[in-house]
C-alpha cells in the first residue's frame, strides 16, 4: 500500500517551491471560504481535483481514502443540519408522521454552498499533501524564518515516528502471534503493553541516536543539505491573481450590477 | 607495553563500567596496527561495542586510557571533533544513526558538521554513494529503503567524513549473502586504499578469512590478540568463548587429519585449500580492469568480478560473469583447478590481488601466471 509520504515523494510536483505550493493552496481555501456564490467552491474544487489527480493518480493509501469517505460523510450530515435549521422561504417539506421537516430555499443554498466549500478545502490540502514531503515543507519554513528548533524538532519527529512505526508493527504481530488480540480484555491488556513498550523503546532509541549523534560530529546544529527551492515572487502573483480572479468572479456572479458599475466610473 | 611504532589506535589497562553496574570492560590493553583489517570476536556483551565507543571518544575510561596515533585522546569538543573525523564508527543497527529524510541529506550529515565548503561536501557525497553503490538511490527517502539499503547508507555516512579508521558494529548482520560480500568487498577496496579497518562480528568463517589479525573479548576482558589461525589453533580458547570453529579450518584439519597430512598451512578460503591439495598445474589468471572483455582473453575462461563498479555493469547484461560476487574467490578457484578465469576488476583493488597471490606464492608455493590485458 502507498503511503501518504511514499505519493508525496512520487509527486511531479515535488520539486515545486513548497511556500510556493503553499501560498496557492492558501490563496485557494481563502477564496473558497470567502465566497458567497457555489460557484467559486465549485472551481476551486476541480482546481484542486485536476491538481491531486495529476500528483497521485488517485493511488491513495487505504486509511486516507477511508478517512475522506468518513469527512464526505460528515459533511453531507452537516449540510442537512444546516439545510434543516435555517429559516427562510419554505422549499418543500418531508412529512415523516410524527414530525415534518421544513427546508427552506436560504437553508438548502447555505448547506450546498458550506458542502462545497468543505469538499474544495479538503481537496486543496489534499493536493499539498500529496505532492509536498513533510521535511521539505520543514526546511522551507526556515525560509521564512520560523526557528530553527521548531523545524529540526518537526524533522526529526517526523524520521522517528516511521522507526516507532516500524516497530510497533512488529510488536503487534508478535503479540497476535501469541493470541494477544483474542477476546477484549485481553486486547486492552495488549494495546496497554504495546503502549508502554514503545514509550520505552523510544527512550532507548534516543539514546542510541544520541550516542550517533555525537560520533557523527554533531556540533548542536542540523544543516539542510538541498534546500527547498525559494518562494519565488511568480509564485506570490500567481497565488495573489488566482485570488483576486476568484473574488471578481464571486463578485461578478453575486453582485453583477456593482461590479459593471464599478467598470462604468 | 611498548606501543608499536605502526599502531594507529591502542588502549592501555582501559576498564569502563555503565553507571553503577558491574565493568563492561576490565584492562583492556590492545594495539591497533595502521592499515589492517582487523575483527573483534567474542560472545553477545563481551563489551565488543562499548570498547567501540571509547575509540573516537563517545565513552571515557573509567581507567587506563585511549590513544590514537601515539598521543592519549583528549575530550574537550575540538579534539574530539577532530578525533571523530578520522574515527568514524558505523553502528549495529543503521536506524540508529540515520537521522535525515533523504539518503543524500544523511550521508552529507557528517561533513555539513565539519563546516566544510559547499563542493568539497557534494564531492565527499558523491563519492561515498558511489562506493557504496546508493548514487541512484540519492534522493529517495530512507524510511523507504530495504535494511541492507539502509546499512549502506549507514556506511556511505560514515565514509563522508573520510576517515582513516573506519570502525564498524557487526557490519553483515542481518544481510544477505550478496550483501555480506559487497561489504566485505567494500572494506578490502577500502583497506587498498590505505583505511585501517576494524569490524566485530559472530561469523567466524568471515573472520577467519577476511582479518589479518583478531582481538577477542570475553566478559569484559581481552583474552586474545593474534592472527586468525593462532586464536583458532586453541579449541579450548575458542570453546571458552563460545565461539565455533571456521568451516574451513575444519574441512581443513579434518581432511588432513584422513590424508595423514600436516595440518599446516592453514587455507583460509576454499582456493587456498585446492591450492594446497590440487596436483595439477594452476591456469592462467587474466586481470582486467576495463568493462568488455579484453580481446587476448581466451573464451573459455570463466569470468568473475571483484568490486561494485563492474558488478553494475553485470547487473545490466554488458558484463558476462560467472561470479558475479565474491569473483576473486571464485576465479583463484577455478585457476587453481587448471583452468583459465578472468578477473574484472575495480581500481583499488589490485593491491588485495597481488595480497592474496602472494599468499598462495608464499604459504602454499603455487606461483600463478598473472595476464593484465
Amino acid at each position: 500500500m502507498n503511503t501518504m509520504d511514499e505519493i508525496a515523494y512520487s509527486s511531479p510536483f515535488r520539486d515545486w517551491s513548497p511556500l510556493g505550493k503553499l501560498a496557492l493552496t492558501l490563496s485557494l481555501l481563502v477564496s473558497s471560504l470567502i465566497a458567497s456564490s457555489i460557484l467559486i467552491p465549485l472551481i476551486v474544487f476541480l482546481v484542486g481535483f485536476a491538481l491531486f489527480f495529476h500528483s497521485t493518480r488517485l493511488r491513495l493509501p487505504r486509511v486516507i481514502a477511508f478517512a475522506l469517505l468518513n469527512a464526505l460523510l460528515i459533511f453531507i450530515v452537516s449540510a442537512l443540519v444546516i439545510a434543516l435549521v435555517t429559516a427562510g422561504q419554505p422549499l418543500w417539506a418531508v412529512d415523516l408522521w410524527v414530525v415534518t421537516l421544513h427546508f427552506s430555499q436560504e437553508g438548502v443554498q447555505l448547506a450546498t454552498l458550506v458542502f462545497f466549500r468543505a469538499v474544495a478545502g479538503v481537496m486543496v490540502m489534499l493536493f499539498f499533501a500529496a505532492s509536498t514531503p513533510l521535511p521539505q515543507l520543514a526546511n522551507a519554513l526556515r525560509q521564512v524564518k520560523v526557528p530553527k528548533e521548531i523545524v529540526e524538532l518537526t524533522v526529526l519527529v517526523y524520521r522517528y515516528s516511521f522507526l516507532l512505526l516500524e516497530q510497533l508493527s512488529t510488536m503487534y504481530v508478535a503479540a497476535d502471534c501469541r493470541l494477544g488480540f483474542r477476546g477484549y480484555r485481553n486486547k486492552y491488556r495488549t494495546t496497554s503493553k504495546l503502549a508502554v513498550n514503545v514509550f520505552t523503546r523510544s527512550m532507548d532509541m534516543a539514546e542510541r541516536s544520541q550516542v550517533a549523534l555525537n560520533a557523527r560530529g554533531f556540533r548542536g546544529v542540523f544543516h539542510s543539505y538541498r534546500s527547498p527551492v525559494r518562494l519565488s515572487i511568480k509564485w506570490i502573483v500567481l497565488s495573489a491573481a488566482v485570488f483576486f480572479s476568484l473574488y471578481a468572479i464571486n463578485q461578478l456572479v453575486v453582485e453583477p450590477g456593482h461590479v459593471l458599475g464599478m467598470f462604468k466610473m | 607495553m611498548t606501543i608499536m611504532e605502526d599502531s594507529i589506535l591502542s588502549t592501555t589497562g582501559l576498564c569502563y563500567s555503565y553507571q553503577s553496574g558491574p565493568f563492561a570492560l576490565r584492562d583492556v590493553t590492545l594495539e591497533i596496527s595502521r592499515g589492517r583489517k582487523i575483527a573483534f570476536l567474542g560472545p553477545n556483551g563481551a563489551g565488543k561495542s562499548t570498547l567501540f565507543l571509547h575509540f573516537n571518544g563517545i565513552l571515557r575510561p573509567k581507567a587506563g586510557e585511549v590513544r590514537y596515533d601515539g598521543a592519549p585522546l583528549k575530550y574537550d569538543q575540538g579534539s574530539l571533533a577532530a578525533l571523530r573525523q578520522d574515527v568514524a564508527i558505523v553502528l549495529q543497527n543503521p536506524d540508529d544513526q540515520i537521522f535525515s529524510s533523504t539518503v543524500e541529506e544523511d550521508v552529507a550529515f557528517g561533513p555539513m558538521n565539519l563546516d566544510l565548503p559547499r563542493e568539497e561536501v557534494e564531492e565527499r557525497v558523491a563519492e561515498a554513494l558511489a562506493l557504496t553503490g546508493m548514487s541512484e538511490l540519492r534522493e529517495r527517502p530512507t524510511q523507504q529503503l530495504s535494511f541492507g539499503q539502509r546499512k549502506r547508507v549507514a556506511i556511505a555516512g560514515a565514509l563522508a567524513m573520510r576517515p582513516k579508521v573506519l570502525v564498524m558494529d557487526e557490519p553483515t548482520a542481518g544481510l544477505d549473502g550478496h550483501m555480506v560480500g559487497e561489504i566485505m568487498e567494500l572494506t578490502d577496496k577500502l583497506n587498498g586504499q590505505g583505511m585501517t579497518i576494524v569490524i566485530s562480528t559472530h561469523d567466524v568463517d568471515m573472520a577467519y578469512s577476511w582479518a589479518d589479525s583478531v582481538h577477542v573479548l570475553n566478559r569484559g576482558r581481552l583474552v586474545f590478540s593474534g592472527t586468525p589461525e593462532g586464536f583458532f589453533n586453541c579449541p579450548r580458547e575458542v570453546n571458552a568463548v563460545k565461539l565455533v570453529q571456521p568451516t574451513m579450518y575444519e574441512v581443513n584439519r579434518l581432511v588432513m587429519a584422513s590424508l595423514n597430512l600436516p595440518e599446516h598451512p592453514h587455507p583460509k578460503t576454499s582456493s587456498e585449500l585446492l591450492a594446497k591439495m590440487s596436483r595439477c598445474s594452476p591456469g592462467r589468471l587474466f586481470v582486467q580492469q576495463n568493462g568488455s572483455r579484453s580481446e587476448g582473453v581466451p573464451k573459455h575462461a570463466t569470468a568473475g568480478i571483484y568490486g561494485p563498479m563492474h558488478r553494475a555493469a553485470a547487473a545490466t547484461g554488458e558484463l558476462n560473469v560467472e561470479y558475479s560476487y565474491n569473483g576473486l574467490e571464485g576465479c583463484l578457484g577455478e585457476v587453481m583447478l587448471g583452468r583459465d578465469a578472468l578477473l574484472v576488476l575495480d581500481p583499488g583493488l589490485k593491491g588485495q590481488v597481488m595480497k592474496r597471490l602472494d599468499r598462495l606464492a608464499k604459504v602454499f608455493g603455487r606461483q600463478i601466471e598473472v595476464l593484465w590485458v
